[in-house]
């Protein structure tokens, strides 16, 4: 397996290769990642494995952020990780982007290459509709409890998950059509949802269905 | 050879249930006369009431057989659109939906007419709705259009509702009303040809209001114009005409993919001081406002409900004025107008009459509309806060010269002892005064300080947590690896311990960067139902390596059962944050024993939770307890004096208590936090 490295410091992309050593792997850092995502992925071998630390844009190395490229990469059946130095990262994250990651390691955690193995085998599973409890998405009602105007978010409670618990969601996750309605307490809408799930800030939601 | 057919039921489905109102049925017959090139169209009535007859007349173009027969009764179709009239006008007629609204209010429908082609002629329908209901099928009932010699009326069509089966309200007539004054752009100085008109006092009134046309009071004008979908012009102009911003596309966030168009919006400051040298009053401003206010939209001259209507807020005026409440409009003092020339096939209706369907064309010109809005917001932003300097440099002279003022007057009134007396005592009172003044400006000198140090702490921390301290957790893990795999080191054991160690440290490092992201989490500012022990386990984890650190034993003691407030989750954390820190500090000098701080919760009534933090230093001294909730009062080296104000001032806001005890049996003091609970 080709383990591709993304990480605009060029220290820890080294640093990620030598800590990846293993006689089945070959770590590559990506020096000049470019600036297409599509072309990135379209050059890749069948057994490539993206690797990416969440912030590429701020020091110019990508013009794009590792959840970006870490989720088109699933989409196009590549597996990946992303990394984060946050303990509490993902809550950064938007809920449907989510959907498209399936692991998030926090750096303390990324000590040797058995977490490659550990995703590469979540995410092949993934693709071939094989999900673990935490994971699988399901078809549930949501319902609109609060939107905050001031950060455009949008705060849900999902009755068939936990009826007492309100979950965030940026405005931006819900399809342009119904933005409108979801500002409005109340609204109902089905989507998916990894109702397996225990930590509220794993939660993703997708395939919103719009009521026209 | 079979047909599909429909059933009598699809006219009550299409009329009445497809609906939004009545104003909408009717207003879409004025809309037909408009589209006939009419000049006038009489809307009347009669009583309103049940039974009664509503008519509408126009003189327009009129119909002849043909145009009854393959127009009129033709629902779902228009054979106008595309094309414009013998006017020049666009047809703004509807697929009939609405018209099939307006005929079904009454039991019976008359219709006469006489075209512009066939003067010789007037052609009649009647329609009996009643027949429909006992048949099975619309094609069971057949229609006759009569046809009889005209004598000398002149071409136009005139429809009567009869048999009226519901009583209109007077809601409904001022909504009529307001919607028929509105809708052939009264607001235009270009005067349109169409001149629709209901008969009913409730038109009169606002047809009045309606031409007092306030726009040049307008504080601020905008006019945005979109020539096409990668250029425009932009400008914002005062009440007296003169340009005080103008700008291009460069300051918006183009290219739109829409059509051509103009924004207009006029804003008011509705204020007595803006008025003072007008011959307008606010009060005359607020009820044309209140009638006429909102961000109407005029397609081919038109008016298209509801954008513009009473709670139709489509641009979102409020909810943006509600994120930055500063020179932001509001639908309350506001109007405004958006104007396209666009037929149907652009901007498309709805079936129902309520506005458009959101297409592309329709969201890129409501984002324009929202991107020169904001362009305007933030050249007024930049404004006030350039005018704000101003003031602020304004404000010494202005206080000089009233304390000048008032000695004179002390000076040249007062007499003998008494001049002495008051002088003294004025004295007095400036000095006081420049004590509160110089204390304040030093609070505020301190908190931006604090501010300062804490975006420079948040800005840095990403830099330091994702590149620095990540490098090193990482050699860590790759030097950890290579022990494990070689062989010829001796006690590997204590290689790995040490390396151990310096992770934890590295841990320990981490924490100011992430408790500063994460104190600055916006989440944390909404208020919400806040479980207090979950929030007080968290921050106590959070300083365990502090607490190691400093060989500080911190203990719980805490309710078994969950105990909730209404607070945002950062004002808690500054409130225990701040006594933890405070204990901490307090604990810095006792050498000899343990340090410890308990943090305790007990419920005291079912409506309030005290939380108290101890801890077994050496008490306050050196401060008057009194003072230590002054800003600046500190007895540290390099304190802020600043942990205690804030607390103090947050439990206040939380509509909670605090109490301090300087000193204990526990050794150190003790403070005690009640909060209100839900």
């Amino acid at each position: 397996m080709k383990v591709h490295i993304f990480d605009d410091n060029k220290e820890s992309r080294d640093l990620f290769v030598e800590l990846f050593q293993d006689p089945n792997l070959l770590v590559e850092p990506v020096d000049n990642p470019g600036s297409n995502i599509q072309e990135i992925i379209n050059s890749l071998a069948g057994d490539s494995f993206l690797f990416s630390d969440y912030r590429l844009k701020p020091h110019q190395y990508a013009n794009f952020d590792g959840d970006e490229i870490i989720s088109i990469a699933y989409n196009n059946h590549i597996p990946g990780m992303l990394c984060s130095s946050l303990s509490d990262f993902d809550s950064i994250l938007g809920r449907s982007i989510r959907r498209e990651i399936p692991m998030i390691a926090e750096i303390k955690d990324v000590t040797d290459p058995e977490l490659i193995y550990l995703c590469n085998d979540i995410c092949i599973k993934e693709f071939k509709g094989e999900f673990s409890e935490s994971r699988k998405p399901w078809r549930t009602l949501c319902r609109v409890a609060e939107y905050d105007s001031k950060y455009d978010k949008v705060y849900l409670v999902i009755p068939g998950w936990d009826s007492k618990t309100k979950i965030s969601a940026p405005l931006s996750d819900f399809p342009k059509e119904i933005e409108k309605k979801v500002r409005e307490e109340g609204f109902r809408f089905y989507c998916k949802v990894n109702m397996g799930c225990e930590n509220p800030r794993e939660l993703y939601f997708t395939d919103v269905e719009i009521d026209t | 050879m079979s047909k599909i057919r429909f059933s009598s039921n699809i006219l009550k489905r299409l009329g009445e249930e497809l609906n939004p109102g009545i104003d909408k049925g009717i207003l879409e017959l004025v809309k037909n006369a408009y589209d006939a090139d009419a000049e006038s169209c009489i809307v009347d009535i009669g009583t309103g009431e049940a039974g009664g007859t509503l008519t509408v007349s126009d003189d327009g173009d009129g119909m002849d057989i043909n145009d009854i027969d393959e127009g009129w009764l033709v629902l779902g179709n228009s054979r106008k659109i595309h094309k414009t009239t013998r006017l020049g006008r666009l047809p703004a007629g509807s697929k009939g939906l609405g018209r099939l609204a307006a005929l079904r209010m009454g039991h019976k429908v008359e219709m006469t007419s006489v075209s512009i082609n066939d003067r010789k002629n007037q052609y009649s329908l009647s329609i009996d709705w009643d027949y429909y209901d006992r048949e099975d099928l619309v094609d069971d009932v057949e229609l006759t259009i009569d046809s009889r010699i005209n004598e000398g009326k002149t071409s136009g069509t005139e429809i009567k509702i009869l048999e009226l089966r519901e009583n209109i309200h007077r809601a409904d007539i001022k909504k009529l009303a307001r919607e028929m004054v509105l809708l052939a752009d009264p607001f235009s100085d270009v005067k349109n040809s169409f001149n629709p008109v209901l008969i009913a006092p409730e038109f009169e009134d606002l047809e009045k209001l309606v031409q007092r046309r306030y726009f040049d009071d307008a504080e601020y004008y905008l006019e945005a114009e979109l020539s096409n979908n990668k250029e425009c012009t932009l400008s914002v102009k005062d009440w007296l005409g003169n340009v005080l911003f103008s700008g291009s596309m460069n300051n918006l966030k183009g290219p739109y993919k829409t059509i051509s168009f103009r924004f207009e919006i006029w804003t008011f400051i509705l204020n007595n001081k803006n008025f003072l040298n007008r011959t307008v009053t606010i009060s005359e401003i607020r009820t044309w406002l209140k009638d006429f206010g909102g961000i109407h939209f005029y397609q081919n001259g038109l008016r298209v409900s509801p954008y513009g209507d009473k709670g139709n807020d489509w641009l979102d005026l409020n909810l943006q004025r509600v994120r930055s409440p500063e020179e932001r409009p509001s639908t309350n003092n506001t109007i405004g107008r958006v104007s396209v020339t666009a037929d149907e096939s652009v901007l498309i209706p709805k079936t129902d009459r309520s506005g458009f369907i959101e297409n592309e064309t329709f969201r890129e010109l409501h984002r324009f509309c929202t991107d020169a809005l904001d362009w305007m917001a933030k050249q007024r932003l930049a404004q006030a806060e350039k005018r704000r300097a101003n003031e602020k440099k304004e404000v010494p002279k202005a206080l000089k010269k009233t304390k000048d003022k008032m000695l004179s007057v002390i000076i040249n009134t007062a007499e003998g002892e008494d001049k002495e007396k008051l002088h003294k005592a004025f004295t007095a009172y400036d000095k006081a005064r420049q004590k509160e003044a110089d204390a304040l400006q030093n609070e505020l000198l301190l908190y931006r300080t604090l501010s300062t140090a804490g975006i420079t702490a948040a800005t840095f921390a990403h830099e330091m947590l994702g590149e620095h301290l990540k490098n090193g957790s990482l050699y860590i893990s790759i030097l950890k690896n290579k022990i494990k795999k070689e062989t010829q080191i001796r006690n590997p054991e204590d290689y790995l311990d040490k390396l151990n160690k310096l992770n934890d440290t590295f841990e320990a490092i981490k924490i100011p960067g992430q408790t500063t992201l994460s104190l600055i989490e916006h989440e944390k500012r909404r208020r919400s139902k806040i479980e207090v022990h979950e929030h007080l386990f968290k921050l106590v984890d959070e300083f365990q390596a502090f607490y190691d650190s400093r060989n500080t034993n911190v203990e719980t003691n805490f309710l078994q059962s969950s105990v909730y407030i209404y607070a945002t989750i950062s004002a808690f954390e500054s409130i225990i944050v701040n006594l933890i820190v405070n204990g901490l500090s307090a604990l810095e000098q006792i050498h000899n024993k343990t340090r410890k701080i308990i943090i305790s919760t007990v419920q005291l009534k079912t409506d309030e939770i005290e939380i108290s933090i101890v801890d077994n230093g050496s008490g306050i001294t050196g401060l008057d307890v009194k003072d230590i909730w002054l800003p600046g009062q500190t007895t540290r080296e390099n304190g802020t004096g600043l942990g205690l104000t804030i607390v103090k001032d947050t439990v206040k806001d939380l509509g909670g208590t605090i109490d301090v005890r300087a000193k204990t049996d526990f050794g150190g003091a003790k403070f005690t936090v009640i909060l209100p609970t839900i």
